[in-house]
């Protein structure tokens, strides 16, 4: 019985052992088949997903391409400065960190919130921006005091800097960084997504970011599961931006600048046979370096509530009625209709009655009988009332248009405004009214709807002067691509001493902040001239009133008038000097078939328009005689304007005009004058606006002769590039 | 039946000289064991980065100690574990009640007494200490025994006392781990096989009971299972990161010291629950199915010693013990590749710690003292001349 139980027992634990056994090589299979799917099947998206793990991609920044002057003077570059960053995970007490900070470098209470912020924010090993744009002798100070400031660390930044301060910061422009909306508007840059890149602000930095921006690099590391770098994997250079040479003179420019006293206004300078700007001007400026750090509440306030616009670009933004100026086109088309002779003469008596209104001339007793060099010297606007009704104001668009006014010049510059060509159709179009004839002799005198920028004057202005060939104003001569060289594969290596010791401390972990090599390790390489404007084409956005159609016309104009040099030799005898750097405006219209065309208008046409401008300047009783000047036998022609920004009553005419100057300042005239030199060979054209000058010929026409005689000293050579005699970089 | 054949000599004066022991001793099982361990050190050096002093030499001192009571243990009598299997068992109890009243908290549950030298795991020495009192209790019970329900209620409640205290620390895994050992004692010794089905109809029954009396990170822990994915970031991380360690291995794996995914940090507690990621990681799916390999001929091996015991308690013994260490092995792997839910049970003889590698090797003694008193006959009471 025993034996027998005892039998049994063990059979049993045998079978069910067995039976154990089994049970386990099923679950050591289930095992193995898990392990199978996971490596083997979905072994690569696994893998992938390891990948994504441990790797990080980072864009650094690339270098932004420098700006220079036509001569060589820098307008924009970049400057290394240095940003103190704490590193909280190596100080047992930052506040004890700061504190000792503070004793060297002064913090206010609004940095400290923003420390104390970002801290609360950012894991420990994340650099906390303390203080950036430090100098060199800041950064070596606080690496003197290092034992004192455990955590803090320097670290290398490239700030924007611009030589000129508020002399160019218009036309220039600025870099700032990044709000949200320029997020929105450029959702595909990646260049955005970095921390620290600042996107170009108005004028030439705006205009050309995509030039100057250069590529962003790439830099791979292996981070591990708190984000913290571990190792470079690999890395892709940021390719730094293309350097531009602009046609800006820097002296002239801020020659320019300073003869607008503290006038708000603008002045331009332009080279009429290139189109080239050799100074735009927009009074008052602003320091454009106060934009590229986080700018001062109180700064910032100064700017916005000043009533003379300071942030304006009025040269390009600000639009007015040219008034008298405008009196240049209406002669240009009476001549072309044929109405007005060179002999003809019309009879101011001061006023004309049209309908039951009547139309003054500014002089009170009108001025007699005139001819149209007269009409222009005087100014007279009964003469120019009589024009426009005999011709009708469909003409004078149609001139208007074609010297530029009512559509973009091409400076490419952003926010530049088209004007207003007010014709026929455009009133009926939005104020439902029909055209009268009291617009049209509005229009003869520059007043009423019509609108023009001043570097559309003095466009038109050039034009006239160059012999009525066509140009397009621009503001690029050169662009040079950077290519990096082979020291550049090693960014901290060729640093001082100095920086390498505060890399040690970083012990390479400067995560956060992408490495900028400096602009010196990169060569400049070709110096290549590149097209000007016409390479790109135009960044018209969303500027109103855009007329491009004509715009267009006009690059092909200039192209075929181009192309055919020796009919320009015969007409206006510029033939040697004009295809200077316009020759190379193929790239946009080489697909248009080139057609024989002569200058847009009639030399002897020009040249009675031309001989009035003279007058003006130069003869007794001109209203532009004041401002005369004999500058080694060359002298200057002009057209003086003002308009009026407020209605006289009839009442007020009665009681006899206000004079300005008691008005308050805001109700005063435009005052412009627009001008070119050297009479003989006319190679500079001038256009300057006094916001509210009160008369052209008394605030204007001043300023506008001082900087003709400071471009003509600038450059007495005048055929040919325009060089200065000694550079200046 | 061969196995029955009684084939010692001397079955009336069994009394085995320290030579006999050293002679019978069963190298070929240790030097398997010792294989595991070494490969353990090899990928604790790699999950470290390549630092010896970071886990491997701590593990490798550990292993010599283990190593040192395993030997020592071999060299005890059978008989005398059996004469004091339910005392060490009821010191296990004590123990357990102990921990539960002062023991320490560590990761949200009580499990350690601290000695001052070293810390006691009391759920750890109860694994050894339950299939001992299991043993000895079934070794005079005869098949009808067995098969009576009220002879059931004693070593029912041996599984349950220890299972209630240690399930209040909270430790899941480990009681559940209890529940299967028994389960499997009580398979093998031949209980019959409609009553395990009995219970498991009825333990499905009572599901949504136990769900309402688990912990809310247990609950979670199972929740988690069924779809990682939900909480990438939280409580889904771990089975997300250790799945794409595993994944990541492929066919060859990355090679030794080329782990990614745990020398980054991105799997929390790679060198205990989820070394075996590392492994996986590093020398892929061959790897890792070489490692279950040798697992399962330590696994086998340990059957085998059961079968060519000669005495019943030697047997469940040897069968009670080697079911415990399989259940790590499939508890871990399962967990780690996803399967089970993260229940904290270590991967015998490779995770990094000590208590764990200490009770394995005394029970690995325990089967090596099975092994080397094979013959030895034991009679019902415990006494070997008992026939």
């Amino acid at each position: 019985m025993s034996t027998l139980w005892k039998y049994e027992r063990m059979r049993i634990i045998s079978q069910r052992m067995l039976a154990l056994i089994l049970l386990f090589f099923v679950l050591v299979f289930i095992l193995v088949a898990r392990l199978f799917y996971l490596q083997i099947i979905e072994g690569d998206k696994y893998l992938q997903m390891a990948e994504k793990n441990r790797t990080a991609v980072r864009q650094t920044l690339p270098t932004r391409g420098y700006i220079y002057d036509r001569n060589g003077v820098k307008l924009a570059e970049n400057r290394k400065t240095f940003l103190a960053v704490l590193m909280r995970e190596q100080t047992p007490d930052y506040h004890k960190t700061l504190d000792n900070f503070r004793k060297i470098i002064p913090l206010d209470e609004e940095e400290l919130a923003r420390i104390e912020k970002e801290i609360k924010r950012k894991r420990a090993f994340m650099p906390i921006r303390v203080k950036d744009n430090l100098s060199f002798d800041e950064a070596a100070k606080i690496q003197l005091n290092a034992p004192d400031l455990m955590g803090i660390q320097t670290q290398e930044e490239t700030t924007r800097l611009y030589p000129l301060g508020a002399d160019a910061a218009h036309v220039v422009g600025y870099v700032s960084l990044l709000t949200d909306s320029d997020m929105m508007k450029n959702p595909n840059n990646p260049l955005l997504d970095l921390p620290g890149y600042r996107i170009g602000r108005v004028g030439v930095e705006q205009a050309w970011e995509h030039v100057l921006q250069g590529k962003p690099g790439k830099r791979k590391t292996e981070i591990n599961a708190y984000g913290r770098t571990v190792r470079v994997l690999e890395e892709v250079k940021a390719e730094k931006g293309e350097n531009l040479t602009l046609t800006l003179d820097a002296d002239l420019q801020k020659f320019a600048l300073k003869a607008m006293g503290e006038e708000a206004g603008s002045a331009v300078v332009l080279d009429v046979k290139t189109g080239e700007i050799l100074a735009l001007v927009s009074a008052p400026s602003f320091d454009a370096n106060v934009f590229t750090m986080p700018i001062p509440k109180k700064v910032w306030n100064g700017l916005i509530d000043n009533e003379k616009n300071p942030l304006q670009n009025k040269a390009i933004n600000g639009v007015y009625s040219p008034g008298s100026i405008f009196k240049l086109i209406v002669a240009l088309a009476g001549l072309e209709s044929g109405h007005i002779t060179a002999d003809r003469k019309i009879f101011c008596s001061g006023r004309v009655e049209i309908g039951n209104h009547f139309f003054h001339c500014w002089k009170r007793g009108g001025h007699g009988h005139l001819t149209l060099e007269e009409a222009l010297m005087h100014s007279c606007d009964v003469y120019f009332y009589q024009v426009a009704q005999e011709i009708g104001s469909d003409k004078i668009l149609e001139v208007a248009q074609r010297l530029g006014f009512g559509s973009l010049t091409g400076s490419m510059l952003k926010g530049e405004k088209a004007g207003l060509l007010p014709s026929k159709q455009w009133k009926k179009e939005k104020y439902d009214e029909s055209w009268r004839l009291g617009d049209t002799l509005n229009l003869s005198i520059g007043q009423g709807y019509l609108l023009a920028t001043p570097l559309q004057m003095g466009r038109a202005v050039a034009q006239i002067a160059n012999g009525g060939y066509p140009i397009t104003p621009h503001l690029v001569k050169e662009r040079q691509a950077f290519v990096a060289s082979d020291e550049e594969s090693h960014p901290n290596e060729g640093d001082s001493l100095f920086l390498s010791f505060a890399q040690d401390i970083i012990g390479g972990n400067d995560d956060a902040v992408p490495i900028i090599s400096s602009p010196e390790n990169a060569m400049l390489v070709s110096g290549s001239v590149l097209p000007t404007s016409p390479a790109f084409p135009p960044l018209i956005s969303e500027t109103d009133e855009a007329h491009m159609a004509s715009d267009l016309s006009y690059t092909e104009d200039m192209k075929l008038i181009l192309s055919d040099s020796a009919s320009m030799k015969s007409q206006g005898g510029y033939a040697e000097n004009m295809p200077v750097s316009l020759s190379k405006t193929d790239a946009t219209t080489s697909d248009t078939p080139p057609k024989l065309e002569k200058p847009a208008f009639k030399p002897e046409h020009i040249r009675l328009v031309k001989s009035g401008m003279n007058m003006v300047v130069n003869k007794v009783g001109g209203t532009g005689y004041k401002s005369r000047f004999n500058l080694n036998g060359q002298t200057m022609a002009g057209k003086t304007a003002s308009t009026q920004v407020r209605r006289i009553s009839m009442k007020e005419r009665k009681t006899g005009v206000i004079a300005q100057d008691k008005l308050p300042w805001k109700y005063r005239d435009h005052a412009m004058f627009a001008a070119f030199a050297p009479v003989a060979s006319p190679r500079f054209a001038v256009v300057v606006v006094v916001e509210h000058g009160s008369g052209g010929s008394k605030t204007a026409a001043p300023i506008a002769s001082r900087i003709m005689q400071e471009t003509l000293r600038l450059y007495p050579n005048q055929t040919g590039e325009l060089k200065r005699e000694r550079a200046e970089p | 039946m061969s196995f029955f054949k009684e084939r010692n000599c001397y079955l009336k004066n069994y009394n085995l000289s320290l030579w006999d022991k050293l002679c019978h001793f069963n190298y070929k099982f240790l030097f398997l064991i010792c294989l595991v361990v070494f490969i353990g050190i090899g990928v604790l050096y790699s999950a470290a980065n390549g630092n010896w002093d970071l886990w491997a030499s701590k593990q490798f001192l550990r292993f010599l100690l283990s190593l040192s009571v395993l030997i020592v243990v071999s060299m005890t009598n059978l008989k005398w574990w059996m004469r004091y299997a339910y005392w060490i068992y009821f010191v296990g109890i004590v123990l357990l009640v102990v921990v539960s009243l002062f023991g320490h908290v560590g990761m949200g549950a009580q499990r350690w007494i601290s000695l001052g030298f070293m810390n006691i795991q009391p759920s750890e020495v109860m694994k050894v200490a339950l299939v001992m009192a299991l043993a000895r209790y079934f070794h005079s019970s005869s098949l009808s025994d067995i098969r009576s329900i009220q002879y059931m209620i004693p070593p029912v409640l041996m599984m349950l006392v220890p299972v209630a205290l240690i399930l209040k620390q909270p430790d899941l895994g480990t009681a559940l781990m209890l529940v299967f050992v028994t389960g499997a004692i009580f398979f093998v010794v031949g209980v019959q096989i409609w009553k395990f089905f009995l219970i498991l109809i009825a333990v499905s029954g009572c599901m949504p009971v136990i769900w309402m009396f688990l912990h809310d990170y247990q609950k979670q822990r199972v929740l988690t299972l069924l779809n990682p994915e939900n909480d990438p970031m939280g409580a889904g991380y771990h089975i997300i990161q250790s799945k794409i360690t595993i994944g990541s291995g492929g066919l060859l794996g990355k090679g030794f010291m080329e782990s990614t995914q745990g020398r980054l940090n991105f799997l929390p507690e790679r060198h205990t629950d989820f070394i075996f990621t590392v492994l996986s990681e590093e020398f892929g799916f061959l790897g890792s199915i070489s490692v279950l390999g040798l697992y399962l001929i330590i696994i086998l091996y340990g059957f085998y010693i059961g079968f060519r015991s000669n005495n019943f308690f030697g047997k469940v013994l040897a069968v009670g013990l080697t079911v415990n260490f399989a259940l790590y092995v499939f508890i871990n792997v399962g967990m780690v590749s996803g399967l089970l839910p993260v229940v904290g049970v270590p991967l015998p003889l490779v995770s990094y710690g000590g208590t764990v590698m200490l009770t394995l090797f005394f029970a690995f003694g325990l089967i090596e003292v099975v092994d080397i008193n094979k013959d030895m006959v034991i009679g019902r009471r415990g006494s070997i001349d008992d026939g």
